[in-house]
Order: C-alpha cells, then sequence, then structure tokens
C-alpha cells in the first residue's frame, strides 16, 4: 500500500501544497477582517493601516508563533500509532479535511456566515479519522481538550476584557482628569500587549528560528520588549496632547485619542495572535502531509514542524488579505460600531491575550469567538452601549453546525481521493 | 458579508438618540414659551407660527422615538435596562406631545390670558420650561455617564442635577398654587367656559414640570440599573 505515497508522492505533495496554500489564503480573505474589525470599525486604524498591520504582524505570528498549534493539528488529533501500517490514508484524510474546510470557508463566506476556520478543520479531521478509518483512530482526550478550549477560551478573554475594562474605568474614565490619568496608565497597557505577545513568542516561537530561551530568559527578554513599546507609546502619546490642545477638543474626545493609540498596539498583538493559532489551520494538514511523504510512510511524530511550511501558510494568508480582504475589510469599514477606542482595545487585548496563549499551549481556538467573548466581557462592565444577541447566538450557532458539515465534507473527499489514488 | 458577521454584534447605542429627543423635547418646550408671550399680546399671527414649529418639533420627536423603539428588540444585550429605557422614551415624549396641546387649545379658541395675571402667568411658564431645559442637561449628563462607564462619582453628579430639578418643580408647583389662588379671586369677573379652560391649561404647563421630573427619576434609575 505504501508504493501510493512513493508512486504519487509528488502529486499528493504539490496538492497538499495548493490546498494548504487556498485555505491559508482563505483565512487571509476572510477571516482576519474579524481579527483586525474591531480596530476599524472603532476608528483607531483606517483600511489601509489595518492591512498593512495585519500583513506584517499576521506574517510574524504565523511563522514565529504558529509551530505548536500546528503540531497539534498534524499529529495531536489522531493517534499515529493506530495507522502506522496504512499512512498513505493520513494523506488523504488531510487532503480532504483541507479540501472541505477550505470550501466550507468559501461557501459560509459567499452567504455571510461567521463560520470559524478551526473549527471546519478539527471536524473536517475528526470526521475522516473517525468515519474513514476507524473511531479508534482519532485520539479522543486531545480532542476533548480542544472542544473544551473552545468553551474556555471566549469565557477567559471575557473575564480578562471585564478586568481590564473595570480597571480603565477605576485608573481613567472615572478620575477628575480622565486625559491626564490616561497619559499616565496606558503606557502600561501597552506594556502588557508587548509582554504577552514577546512572552510566547520567546517561549514557543523562535525554537525553529535556531533560539532558545529558559523562562527566566523568556520573561526578561519579553519585559525588555513590553517596555521598548510602553517608551514607543509614550513618545506617541506625546504627540496626541498638542493635537488636543490645538484642536481644543472635549473632554472625552481626547482620551478616546489616546486608547485609539493603545489600539494601534493592540491590533498588532491581534493580527499576531491570529496568525498564530490560525496558520495553522492551514498548514498543520500540510505538514502532516509533508512529512509523511517525505519519510517514506513514516508517521514521524517526533519531528518539527519544517520552517518553509510556516511560511507557505504566512504568504498564503498575506496573499489572501492582499487579493480580497481588502474588499472584505472596506465592507467592515464602513460599518460603523458604536465601539469606542477604550472599550475596543480592552477586547482587542484580552482575545490576543487569551488566543496567543492558546497558540503557547498549542490549543487551536477560534479568534472570532475569543473575540465574542471578550466583547460581551466589556458590556458585563457596562462598556457598550447595545450588543445584538441575536448576532451572538448565531455565531455560536455556526460553530456547532460547522462541525458536522466540516466532518460530512471531508468523509466524502476522502472516500473519493482513497478511490482515486488507491 | 452580512449583518451575521462578527461586527454585527454591535447594535446602536440608544444613548445619542435619547439626546437627539430630549433635544428636540427641549426646543419645543422654548417655542411654547415663545408661543405664551405671543398669546399673552394677543399676536396671533405670531403664535400660529410658533404653533407651527411645535407641531414640526412633535413629528421630529415621534420619529426619534419610533426609531429608539424599533432599535429596541428584546436579544439586546445593554448597559441600561431596556424597560427604563422604554419608560424615559415615553415620559420624554410627554414634553413636545404636552406643548403641542397647550398651543393647540390656546390658538383654537384664540384664549385671551386674564391682564391680571399675565405676568404671573408668564413667569410661571418660564419656570416650568426651565424645568424641561434642566431634565435635558440630565440625560446629556448621563451620556457622559455612559462614556466613562457608569461611575458612582457620575452617578452623584447626576443625582445633584436631578436634586435641583426636584427643587426646580417643587417651586413650579407653589407658583402654580398662587397663580391658581390669584386667579381664582377674580375668575367670576370671566365667561365660565373661559375659565375652565384657563385651569385646564394651567394643569398642563404644569404637568410638563411633572414630566421633566419624572425624566429625571428614570434616568437615576436606568444609570444605577
Amino acid at each position: 500500500m505504501v508504493e501510493v505515497l512513493s508512486e504519487h508522492g509528488h502529486v499528493l505533495l504539490i496538492l497538499g501544497c495548493i490546498f494548504g496554500f487556498f485555505m491559508a489564503w482563505g483565512i487571509g480573505a476572510n477571516d482576519v477582517a474579524n481579527a483586525m474589525g474591531t480596530s476599524v470599525g472603532s476608528r483607531a486604524l483606517t483600511v489601509a493601516q489595518a492591512i498593512l498591520v495585519a500583513c506584517i504582524f499576521e506574517f510574524a505570528g504565523a511563522y514565529l508563533a504558529g509551530g505548536e498549534v500546528t503540531s497539534t493539528i498534524r499529529k495531536g488529533i489522531i493517534d499515529a500509532s493506530v495507522i502506522e501500517e496504512t499512512p498513505e490514508l493520513l494523506v488523504f484524510g488531510m487532503l480532504a479535511a483541507l479540501l472541505s474546510a477550505g470550501i466550507w470557508l468559501l461557501i459560509a463566506s459567499y452567504f455571510g456566515w461567521p463560520v470559524s476556520t478551526t473549527h471546519s478543520i478539527v471536524g473536517a479531521i475528526v470526521g475522516f479519522a473517525a468515519v474513514g478509518i476507524d473511531v479508534d483512530v482519532v485520539y479522543w482526550p486531545k480532542v476533548a481538550s480542544i472542544v473544551a478550549s473552545w468553551v474556555v477560551s471566549p469565557v477567559m478573554a471575557g473575564t480578562i476584557s471585564f478586568l481590564l475594562f473595570t480597571s480603565v474605568k477605576k485608573l481613567i474614565l472615572q478620575k477628575e482628569d480622565p486625559f491626564m490619568c490616561a497619559k499616565r496608565y496606558v503606557p502600561f497597557y501597552m506594556l502588557l500587549a508587548g509582554f504577552v505577545v514577546a512572552m510566547v513568542t520567546f517561549l514557543k516561537g523562535l525554537k525553529h528560528v535556531g533560539l532558545s530561551f529558559t523562562a527566566i530568559e523568556s520573561i526578561a527578554w519579553s519585559l525588555v520588549f513590553g517596555l521598548i513599546i510602553a517608551l514607543l507609546g509614550t513618545l506617541l502619546l506625546q504627540r496626541v496632547d498638542n493635537e488636543i490642545k490645538e484642536k481644543n477638543g472635549t473632554m472625552f474626545d481626547g482620551v478616546e485619542k489616546i486608547f485609539a493609540i493603545l489600539m494601534v498596539f493592540t491590533a498588532c498583538a491581534m493580527a499576531f495572535a491570529h496568525g498564530s493559532n490560525d496558520v495553522a489551520n492551514a498548514i498543520g494538514p500540510l505538514a502532516a502531509i509533508v512529512s509523511v511523504v517525505q519519510s517514506g510512510g513514516e508517521i514521524a511524530a517526533k519531528s518539527v514542524v519544517p520552517p518553509w511550511i510556516l511560511m507557505v501558510g504566512a504568504a498564503g494568508i498575506v496573499l489572501g488579505l492582499a487579493t480580497l480582504g481588502f474588499r472584505v475589510m472596506i465592507t467592515v469599514g464602513r460599518a460603523i460600531t458604536e465601539l469606542t477606542p477604550s472599550r475596543g482595545f480592552a477586547a482587542e487585548l484580552a482575545a490576543a491575550g487569551t488566543v496567543v496563549i492558546a497558540s503557547g499551549t498549542g490549543l487551536p481556538i477560534s479568534t472570532t469567538h475569543t473575540l465574542v467573548g471578550a466583547v460581551l466581557g466589556v458590556g458585563l462592565a457596562r462598556g457598550i452601549g447595545a450588543i445584538n444577541l441575536g448576532v451572538v447566538g448565531k455565531i455560536i450557532l455556526s460553530w456547532i453546525v460547522t462541525l458536522p458539515v466540516g466532518a460530512g465534507l471531508s468523509i466524502l473527499f476522502f472516500f473519493a481521493f482513497k478511490g482515486f489514488f488507491a | 458579508m452580512s449583518n451575521d458577521s462578527f461586527l454585527g454584534m454591535f447594535a446602536k447605542s440608544p444613548f445619542s438618540s435619547l439626546q437627539e429627543h430630549m433635544d428636540v423635547g427641549k426646543r419645543a418646550a422654548i417655542e411654547l414659551q415663545n408661543f405664551l408671550n405671543s398669546a399673552k399680546k394677543s399676536d396671533w399671527d405670531a403664535a400660529s407660527q410658533y404653533r407651527q414649529k411645535i407641531i414640526e418639533l412633535e413629528h421630529a420627536a415621534d420619529g426619534i422615538k419610533n426609531k429608539i423603539r424599533s432599535n429596541l428588540p428584546k436579544f439586546l444585550f445593554m448597559s441600561v435596562s431596556r424597560e427604563d429605557l422604554l419608560d424615559l422614551v415615553y415620559a420624554m415624549d410627554g414634553i413636545p406631545n404636552t406643548a403641542k396641546d397647550i398651543s393647540g387649545i390656546m390658538i383654537g379658541r384664540h384664549m385671551e390670558i386674564p391682564e391680571q395675571v399675565s405676568d404671573q402667568f408668564i413667569s410661571f411658564s418660564n419656570a416650568v420650561i426651565k424645568a424641561s431645559e434642566q431634565a435635558s442637561a440630565a440625560i446629556e449628563k448621563v451620556d457622559e455617564i455612559q462614556k466613562s462607564g457608569f461611575g458612582s462619582r457620575d452617578a452623584v453628579l447626576l443625582q445633584e442635577l436631578v436634586a435641583e430639578l426636584e427643587q426646580l418643580e417643587q417651586e413650579d408647583d407653589e407658583l402654580e398654587a398662587a397663580l391658581r389662588n390669584d386667579f381664582f379671586l377674580i375668575e367670576k369677573g370671566f365667561p365660565p367656559v373661559d375659565v375652565m379652560f384657563f385651569y385646564d391649561i394651567i394643569n398642563r404647563i404644569g404637568s410638563l414640570a411633572d414630566i421633566s421630573q419624572t425624566v429625571g427619576h428614570i434616568l437615576i434609575r436606568l444609570v444605577s440599573k
């Protein structure tokens, strides 16, 4: 049976690259808009700026911190020891998973359904493995922990955003001179944003670049990084001061201007976090295909994700952004949200922190759902005028529907590939 | 991308519309002030122009009211209670409505304001209109409170504003009582139907102050949640 791999190895590899790139392109074209939507919607960034930020930080996140989740998708969901005899099935299955998740993403984007790429790829992998091969192939404890993380991540983001916004209220908004207080305390939030992102990168992300840090070194370097960010931010805040004096704006206008600068930083963190978690949806399966095909049928559970694969995913996301994502962004930019930067930053920072931590622990979670949880957290702190729970319900429904649809499609494609090649 | 996308979860905040509605109500109250001054001088041409403005403002207020209500489906998760908000809109809408009713009755009957109490009548109505301006200031405060995330410091400021509003309403009550008293002493000299309608108008003007006070009370409830 392994002859299939030697015979069609190149075709399978090329197909894997095409499907993986297609999926990454889909993520860039569609999913990124959600990650950046809060910044654009609250007018902290223009559409052009958001795309620039997304390009740079999605790429950096995918390349520097995307490895852990990629390993989970590649070999965490499927128990490799069970299918050592038939490695080609894993290749067919991963191809099917990529194709079905990509197509589902395309359909959903067309109709404007808020689907999660993470849920479709996990559903697809579980689907082909459990139905196409055998129920025992699926490593259910891992799947259970992933599904649990889908519940935990929005709750965690919501709790963090609640606390963040409450601290903003106490430290800044409800003080005599909120403008001065904002200038004093906002750099600390910048430090926090820089620290969390750097921490995950230092701890988990730089191995394939050839750098390895201990926990204490990581903390030290992350603190340094955070301080640099905060310093940079403080310099930018100086400028706001002068602009406000010239324009003679009202109290909260000036405060929101300061938070808008903070939001530029949290938007970078958000794009980084999104890249670090969602790139795996495209290249996790690709990495599995590559390792099986290149080793000539060995399901090598040990090897790390080759950097060039991360590169393919990162490039795909950026290309998706550049070709179609900007159009989605413009639509998002037109949607006037009543989310002000002092609220938007709290939601973004909470979501980015949660996602990046999940990336560090290798859990594939949905950025959009985490962000929804974070927004609700700000709402609970009475930060947002009105939140449409109908839409929230639809988003939750979509993640439930996505699992069987992703699974069904991938089972279909799995048997098609199997029939075609074997 | 339809409204079901992630950003669709941000519904329109009701606060800007509330201010818009209150602003229209306040303008209607000010036009009523102009109207009453013209009526006092029996200048019915000018009065009917003011009456026209009041009608337009009342229509505008109805439009805003409907907009607020239709943007408040039950599945909204808001920083204030939906019931309080609807109560508030209902109360606020009473200001332009009452202004319209008062001007309507007076213009329909070309109602002369009795000479002996006309100054008293005008200062009473001026005081009432001051109360609606105070209610408007309280709503502006609520907008600020919302921007600051409903802090207790702001809530205290609002309570102070509403306490002033209560004070104004009390003064209006006293002015109303004095006006009724003084008119009672001379009412025999006027046609009974005119007397009836004059009392009715006094009553309605007084109710404007009550409405402003109610608005203030609902605002406190709204903020404290």
